[in-house]
């Protein structure tokens, strides 16, 4: 997975902000990998994102940067033409910055998805600066869309009919297989279609109400159907927009 | 009693209906549970069941009848909610219309239910297809508080609609009369649907005009959809409708535009064109009910609902459910033993006086014994029982009860890889296998319908009870009784898990009408009883005929005796029964209750206390409630999932029974051995 290694030492002298002149040194050598390049230029690209300048020392107190030859990788990046030096601060070159954008949506949607499913913040921030470098870019994009899709229906409180206690709902989604939905359909518990759940058993069926009709929903179909709270029309709140 | 409507025949297929030019053929349509078998048991006459729980008729019946001097032939088509071809029912159903097979389609409607059971008649609007609409159930909707305009509805639908009130038999006369007027001509297309469906269905129904106009790519239009509208067509070629495609596949690229069309679609409204079409014509089903509906009277809570909340409460649901079913076979025992005592007397009585009339000794024998010994026999023991039990299960069907008892037992069902619709031919079963195994057709797939089959062949139907009761109920204990029912739990249990388990495919889920608690009319109860028993009889008695006659035969010509010798060690040791049973299991196939009867005249005695002893009896029981399926039962397997399957779950629950039968008496002799 190495894109490939360097081995070399490197020093680099600057002036510090107290006007001291500081070598900051390598002691040892160390292999460079993709991974470090990649993680430099996702923190030099979310500097750029909120609009700072990084300098050396800032990338060196990066925490995502932490035990890493911060120095050797600046010094690959700017032999790859990935970063561009003017003094003390480091700069994304175009192709360095479409990289770390890259790297840096996957770290985002790592980020989320593991939030989402319950982990801490501490463990999903650390697990997704591991799954950053080996996410398809075209798998990213498709799943950040249907991530938003599910946040934007969490939001709206969407849950599963299963869950759902007796009130009036709308469908948000449903999540069979064809046959299934097509039934659903037919029998008017389409995308979109307003239900009223009555009643349900314990791990049982749900007891729906959809164009005047009673239906017994068995638990299994219940948990595919996902349902957003109806609003009456006199709420200010517009669901659907 | 003037019954305008005179039923006179009543064919059986269709091809002998008679002169088809002749006369003219009605189609009965429409969702499950809205009257449609009432109205054409009301108009024909003829055998067939009437039910309140979803899906209940299967097979297509037909029936003919004479009005106004003119002789009509009626089809009462499969309950369905849609004309897609995703159920058996709903592809026959359609085929059936699309192929112009009925010269009026009557589209019965529930009118408590109004807006769902229009969408089904857009459909057939969508199939332009001589419609009339027969506002049924017009009675409980105006009981609840809901006026229904007619002519707004026939208005907007295109269609004359009628009010009718099958179970009263009101508005039928007219709806004959409205429908044969229907026959002439077809109507023009129906309601419209929102402007992007519209133009989609238009942009398919040009291509496939110019397909089917164009000599090269015309040949791929099969005969049979020729009278079949193109906006149907396009509708179902935008729905991805497997079947029509497959039709259409050679007919130009219309299959190809019509995907890329429904795409379009797709990406605008986020979800499959299918789902964008049911959901708008369920916003025309909608904007039409509510034009033509008018709630006159706004009371809050009904005493259906009030009683709902009750019957399917999480705790108070279960209690009611079991004091129900005590209470049901409470009666059916109690009124069941007490016909049959006394028919049991009346027949002794005929059989004294039937040999004191002197005939020729070997005559009399023979007609008696070989003959009318065994229909008396099934008369005596079947029906006190199936009598009751017909009338309390038509009950429970019209009332709406088994479908609440579905909704209860859905996570029970669940467990046996069935879904609570299950739990109605499973409980059928009690009452005969026959019905059971033929009820398990409601189930959408073969996998359910065969599990729920084999289950169904599992519980002790009627005549099982009748051994169960008869014998060990009544010579070794009540306790003992229950405990056979109990271990038939256990066993049904295991079996299902097993089936589940090991037969291909995935559980489903449960999707299922509840249908609106009723009080059921005894008419229709009554009707519904008599044609089942009719059906009962014609189908068991000459089974229980030539039984009798294959008894007496080998009798006679002495075979018995050999054959349960040379089983004896079997029997004797290892089941633990005396030597002659194994011969009246063996004829117990016939029908299981000539099991009790045949002891009793293979011992000389009805008091079994005296020569069997408690450990027989159970184990005689037990293998008797399990061994295998009575003649019906196997025949009617075979019809329902052939010959092999038939065979092997007889062969399967023998070997189960004998190995089962083996074990208690291997255990009852331990433990007497030790206590």
């Amino acid at each position: 997975m190495k894109a490939h290694t360097l081995s070399y030492r490197v020093t680099l002298t600057r002036i510090s902000t107290c006007g001291r002149i500081e070598t900051l040194m390598q002691d040892e050598t160390r292999d460079i990998c993709r991974e470090d390049c990649e993680e430099a230029m996702e923190a030099l690209y979310r500097f750029e994102r909120d609009g700072r300048t990084a300098t050396l020392s800032d990338l060196m107190q990066e925490p995502d940067l932490d035990g890493r030859p911060v120095a050797d990788i600046v010094m690959e990046l700017a032999l790859n033409g990935q970063v561009e030096l003017s003094g003390d601060s480091v700069s994304l070159t175009p192709r360095g910055r479409d990289i770390g954008h890259r790297i840096y949506s996957r770290h985002i949607l790592a980020e989320r998805l593991l939030r989402a499913l319950g982990l801490r913040e501490s463990c999903a921030h650390e697990e997704a600066c591991r799954m950053e470098h080996i996410l398809d870019d075209e798998a990213v994009a498709e799943a950040t869309k249907r991530l938003d899709r599910f946040e934007t229906m969490l939001d709206s409180g969407v849950q599963r009919l299963a869950d759902a206690s007796p009130g009036e709902y709308h469908v948000a989604f449903l999540a069979t297989g064809r046959t299934q939905r097509r039934r659903l359909e037919d029998m008017g518990i389409g995308q979109g279609a307003q239900l009223r759940v009555w009643r349900k058993q314990p791990r049982g069926p749900v007891e729906v109400e959809a164009h005047g009709a009673r239906l017994a929903l068995g638990r299994g179909v219940a948990t595919k159907i996902l349902v957003a709270p109806h609003l009456n029309s006199n709420s200010d709140t517009q669901l659907d927009s | 009693m003037k019954d305008p409507l005179t039923a006179t025949a009543a064919g059986g297929a269709f091809a002998n209906g008679g002169p088809a030019a002749a006369e003219t053929t009605f189609a009965l349509v429409g969702n499950a549970n809205v009257g449609k078998s009432v109205i054409f048991n009301a108009l024909t006459g003829m055998n067939q069941t009437i039910g309140n729980w979803p899906g209940k008729t299967v097979e297509l019946a037909q029936g003919a009848f004479l009005f106004r001097g003119k002789r009509l032939r009626v089809i009462d088509l499969p309950g369905i909610y849609s004309l897609s071809a995703y159920s058996q029912e709903e592809l026959v159903a359609r085929d059936f219309l699309a192929g112009r097979m009925a010269d009026v389609v009557i589209d019965v409607v529930d009118s408590t239910v109004l807006e769902r059971n229009l969408y089904l008649a857009l459909q057939l609007r969508e199939l332009q297809v001589p419609l009339v609409l027969a506002l049924n159930l017009t009675d409980l909707a105006s009981k609840e508080g809901l006026e229904i305009d007619a002519d707004v509805l026939s208005m907007e639908l295109g269609v004359p609609v009628v009010k009718t009130a099958a179970a009263s038999g009101k508005g039928l006369e007219e709806l004959v009369a409205v429908a044969l007027t229907c026959s002439l001509g077809r109507p023009g297309p129906g309601p419209r649907y929102g402007r992007e469906v519209e133009e989609a269905v238009l942009q398919v129904e040009e291509a496939l005009a110019a397909a089917i106009a164009d000599p090269v790519t015309a040949s791929g239009f099969p005969d049979e959809y020729a009278g079949v509208p193109t906006r149907f067509i396009a509708i179902k070629l935008l729905e991805g409708d497997e079947e029509m495609e497959h039709q259409l596949t050679s007919l130009g690229d219309v299959v190809q535009i019509a995907h890329t069309v429904a795409g379009k679609l797709e990406a605008v409204h986020g979800h499959d064109a299918a789902g964008v079409i049911a959901s708008e014509r369920y916003a025309v089903a909608g904007r039409i009910s509510a034009e033509a509906v008018r709630r006159v009277d706004v009371t809050g809570r009904s005493t259906g609902e009030r009683l709902d909340s009750f019957l399917l409460h999480k705790v108070l649901g279960w209690f009611a459910l079991a004091v129900a079913l005590f209470a049901m076979f409470g009666i059916i025992f109690i009124v069941g033993d007490k016909f049959a005592g006394l028919l049991e007397e009346l027949f002794e009585w005929w059989e004294e006086a039937f040999f004191a009339l002197g005939l020729h000794p070997g005559w009399s024998d023979f007609l008696w014994r070989g003959i009318v010994h065994g229909v008396l026999a099934g008369v005596s023991i079947a029906l006190p029982y199936l009598v009751p039990f017909y009338l309390i299960l038509s009950f429970l069907e019209n009332s709406g009860y088994l479908a609440r008892m579905a909704f209860l037992t859905d996570s029970i069902m669940h467990r046996l890889g069935l879904h609570g619709k299950a739990f109605i031919p499973i409980f059928l079963g009690y009452g005969c296998t026959v019905p059971a195994v033929l009820g398990t057709r409601i189930m959408e797939r073969d996998r359910d319908r065969l599990i729920a089959g084999i289950l169904a062949t599992l519980i002790p139907c009627s005549a099982r009870t009748v051994v169960i009761l008869g014998l060990v109920g009544a010579f070794v204990g009540f306790w003992a009784a229950i405990s056979l029912y109990i271990i038939n739990l256990i066993i049904v249990f295991i079996v299902g898990r097993i089936l589940n388990k090991y037969l291909p495919g995935d559980n489903v889920g449960l999707i299922m009408e509840m249908p609106k608690l009723r009080t059921p009319a005894w008419r229709v109860s009554l009707k519904q009883t008599w044609f089942r028993l009719k059906d009962f009889v014609i189908f068991a008695f000459p089974i229980i005929v030539a039984g009798s006659l294959v008894l007496w035969g080998l009798e006679r010509l002495g075979w018995l005796d050999p054959v349960a010798s040379a089983l004896a060690p079997f029997t004797e040791t290892v089941l633990g029964l005396p030597a002659v049973t194994l011969i009246v299991l063996v004829f117990g196939v016939l029908r299981k209750e000539l099991a009790l009867i045949m002891l009793a005249t293979v011992l000389g005695t009805t008091n079994f206390g005296l020569v069997l002893s408690a450990r027989e009896m159970f184990v005689f029981a037990l293998i008797v409630m399990l061994y295998v399926p009575c003649v019906s039962t196997i025949a009617v397997m075979r019809r329902e999932y052939g010959a092999k399957i038939a065979a092997l779950v007889s062969a399967g629950e023998v070997v189960v029974a004998l190995a089962l039968g083996a074990l208690v008496n291997w255990i009852w002799n331990l433990v007497a051995a030790i206590v």
